[in-house]
């Protein structure tokens, strides 16, 4: 195995089906290329519909945004390591951060020497792609390293 | 009724009386205004909190809450500095925060609406039914009732005062030919943002242009003008605020300002229509003389202008919320992430103290990040220890440092929390904390000094460690790793599953730690170069590891029920 296989797939996902489905395309990638997963979330409650971490525990404590997304995280790795269409057996370490989305996953990606990012985007047209642009692109826009985006189609195909 | 006004103008003043009279009716205001938040936040806040950190789920229920809780707490200031720590505490996000914002806007209008009622003759009766209500009840909550009429018995008094001091001011030419500068719309907006600034208080200034209004001492337009200002002003309160707290926090601050400022600017040029409908809309005294009637009807068209230009604003503006928020990220960038994890406490906020069970939450957050630390320096100093040079070991001391730092500042902020009113349940949680913190501190220093001085030796003795020898190690390694997993997780989260978890594999370290006694025990007479070099070396890791583990158990013993 080269020196260059062994650098992670990043694959940044933020529980939507469009990262489900950028997550099994990583699996796929990372099992084709023998190499492992780094699975980052970073906690950003969406402006255009907030309030997306608000949760309670189980005695009605209002718990953090920090402490809601490290449980939607391992329900997603739970649910999605288990889905039939992602390859198995592969190794992944997950991250989880705050901050600006874009930023978070470049930062990420140097930090853990990933050779490519992957991520899933909602495909934003019309009046609202140009006020607000989309993630995805803002990724591919300032990265370095190659970055792969997914549309939630893949997984029908 | 308002007192006839004077037919002649004066060039003299007496300074003294009119000086005392509106700082000292200021003063009277601005502290009652103090103890009718304390008062109502101490009645309500909890509840205040629960329903603004959950009912913000989306913008318009965020503009609702924001609305509510400001008119029951009678502050956007308390309201928006409220809203910085939910943000700082990690429980509301920066686009949760833009309605509730927005919201407080329109709900502190309500004081100005009920500072316009002329109820000023009655404000000494209210401060004696309030002071007999604290000095007489021995219920808490009818004490904190007491403190709320008694702090709004103060306001409408501070304002009575003012507006007798300020009668001279009627017949004051000087006095009078600067007032009507204010018309001059730029110049109203900085004197009312200046002044709300200065006394931290939006309702003050709209309480003091709506007094002075009540005298005939300033028109429609230039009150409206002031109380544009009095938006902007209000802003910095929440700004000085969100200092050195996370950019989220900082990011709804800048809104807000951006929020505010935007709104008198698309309003500026419309200040006389909206004078004009206000004067439709608003109560008139027709049968009074021309300068009492605008005496007696300016205070309320200045307060239905204030409620309709934010009531308008978001309106307009809630449609714009995903808009406000990429134009502040661009603003307020995110400091990078090397940098955002030295040594600084992430959460410990001064202004939560207030509120025992948010910053008891604070606490365990700061324990989270000083334990997250204190486990990568435990997962990255066994292979510096086994091989390899001296920077990882440098890198795991240097880490220490700020793990030290951190456990100052969370025992100082437990120590401040300890010196408020505290339940039982809050007190036993905060004795359980600090012996987490102790607990995480002594791992992180058996990690800097002992572990890391380890590997220092084997570097100066080049002593090499077999690899049978490392595998042996890194099984026992990898125990305590999880120990210290389970035992942060079981305190900062409250897990008792974790807590038993951590507390029922002494057996199996015991074990571990037995056939890792058994391996060295064999490997002892070993033909190998510095083979008691290597032992001492080994055993002193193991005892140390051990020790780790102690200290997990410690820790996930007492988040267990007693």
């Amino acid at each position: 195995m080269s020196e260059q296989a062994q650098e992670p797939i990043l694959v940044a996902v933020d529980f939507s089906p469009d990262s489900e489905a950028a997550f099994i395309w990583a699996t796929r990638a990372a099992k084709r290329f023998d190499t492992s997963l780094a699975v980052v979330h970073v906690v950003h409650d969406p402006e255009s519909a907030p309030g997306y971490y608000a949760m309670k525990d189980a005695s009605g404590r209002l718990v953090t945004m920090e402490e809601a997304a490290r449980v939607l995280l391992d329900k997603f790795l739970a649910r999605m390591t288990a889905h039939p269409q992602a390859a198995q057996g592969v190794e992944m370490t997950p991250h989880m951060t705050t901050g600006l989305p874009a930023n978070r996953i470049l930062e990420i990606a140097k930090a853990t020497g990933a050779q490519q990012i992957v991520v899933g985007s909602k495909g934003r047209t019309g009046l609202e792609h140009l006020l607000l642009g989309s993630k995805a692109e803002r990724v591919a826009q300032l990265s370095p390293i190659p970055v792969t985006i997914v549309k939630r189609d893949f997984m029908e195909q | 009724m308002p007192t006839p006004l004077p037919q002649t103008l004066a060039n003299e003043l007496d300074v003294a009386p009119l000086v005392m009279g509106l700082f000292g009716g200021l003063a009277l205001f601005l502290f009652g205004m103090e103890q009718m938040a304390a008062a109502l936040k101490s009645v309500a806040g909890e509840r205040m909190k629960t329903i603004l950190a959950t009912l913000t789920k989306n913008r318009f229920m965020g503009v609702l809450t924001g609305a509510f809780v400001t008119a029951v707490i009678q502050s956007s200031s308390v309201t928006t500095v409220l809203v910085v720590g939910f943000i700082t505490a990690g429980l509301m996000s920066m686009a949760q925060s833009i309605g509730v914002i927005m919201g407080a806007n329109i709900g502190t209008t309500i004081t100005a609406q009920i500072i316009a009622f002329k109820v000023t003759q009655f404000s000494l009766a209210m401060v004696a039914v309030g002071y007999a209500m604290v000095f007489c009840a021995k219920s808490r909550r009818i004490k904190d009732h007491g403190h709320g009429i008694l702090g709004l018995g103060l306001v409408f008094l501070g304002m009575s005062i003012m507006g007798e001091a300020m009668q001279p001011l009627r017949s004051y030419e000087p006095f009078l030919s600067w007032m009507t500068q204010m018309e001059d719309p730029a110049l109203g907006i900085l004197a009312g943002a200046l002044f709300t600034a200065l006394v931290q208080s939006s309702s003050a200034t709209t309480g003091v242009v709506i007094v002075m209004a009540g005298q005939g001492l300033i028109s429609l337009p230039a009150g409206i003008a002031l109380a544009f200002g009095a938006n902007i002003g209000t802003c910095v309160t929440a700004l000085l605020a969100s200092i050195g707290k996370p950019r989220e926090a900082l990011r709804s601050s800048v809104v807000h300002v951006l929020f505010n400022t935007a709104g008198v600017l698309i309003w500026l040029p419309f200040i006389d229509e909206l004078a004009g409908s206000v004067r439709t809309i608003s109560p008139v005294a027709d049968t009074l003389a021309p300068a009492e009637r605008v005496a007696a009807e300016t205070p309320r068209q200045i307060a239905n202008a204030h409620t309709i230009f934010n009531i308008a604003n978001t309106l307009i503006f809630i449609w714009f919320v995903p808009v406000f928020a990429r134009v502040v990220q661009w603003l307020v960038p995110d400091r990078p992430l090397a940098e955002e994890r030295k040594g600084k406490a992430k959460y410990l906020d001064t202004e939560l103290l207030a509120t025992p069970s948010l910053a008891l939450d604070r606490s365990r957050l700061e324990l989270l990040h000083m334990g997250d630390l204190v486990q990568e320096m435990l997962k990255a100093i066994l292979s510096p220890v086994l091989h390899g040079g001296r920077e990882p070991l440098e890198e795991i001391r240097r880490k220490d440092d700020v793990v030290d730092v951190l456990h100052g500042h969370i025992v100082t902020y437990l120590g401040k929390i300890s010196q408020t009113v505290l339940s039982e349940a809050q007190t036993e949680e905060l004795i359980k904390l600090l012996a987490a913190a102790n607990n995480l501190e002594n791992v992180g220093d058996i990690i800097e000094t002992n572990l890391v001085a380890l590997g220092l030796n084997r570097i100066e003795a080049g002593v090499t460690i077999s690899p049978a020898t490392q595998t042996v190690l890194a099984d026992f390694h990898a125990a305590v790793v999880r120990s210290l997993d389970n035992a942060i997780l079981a305190i900062t989260q409250k897990n008792e599953e974790a807590a038993g978890l951590v507390v029922g594999m002494k057996e199996e370290i015991d074990r571990l730690a037995d056939s890792a006694a058994v391996h060295e025990a064999r490997r002892l007479v070993a033909e190998e170069p510095q083979r008691l070099e290597a032992y001492t070396l080994e055993t002193d890791l193991l005892a140390n590891l051990k020790r780790v583990y102690d200290f997990s158990r410690r820790m996930a013993r007492v988040a267990l029920p007693r």
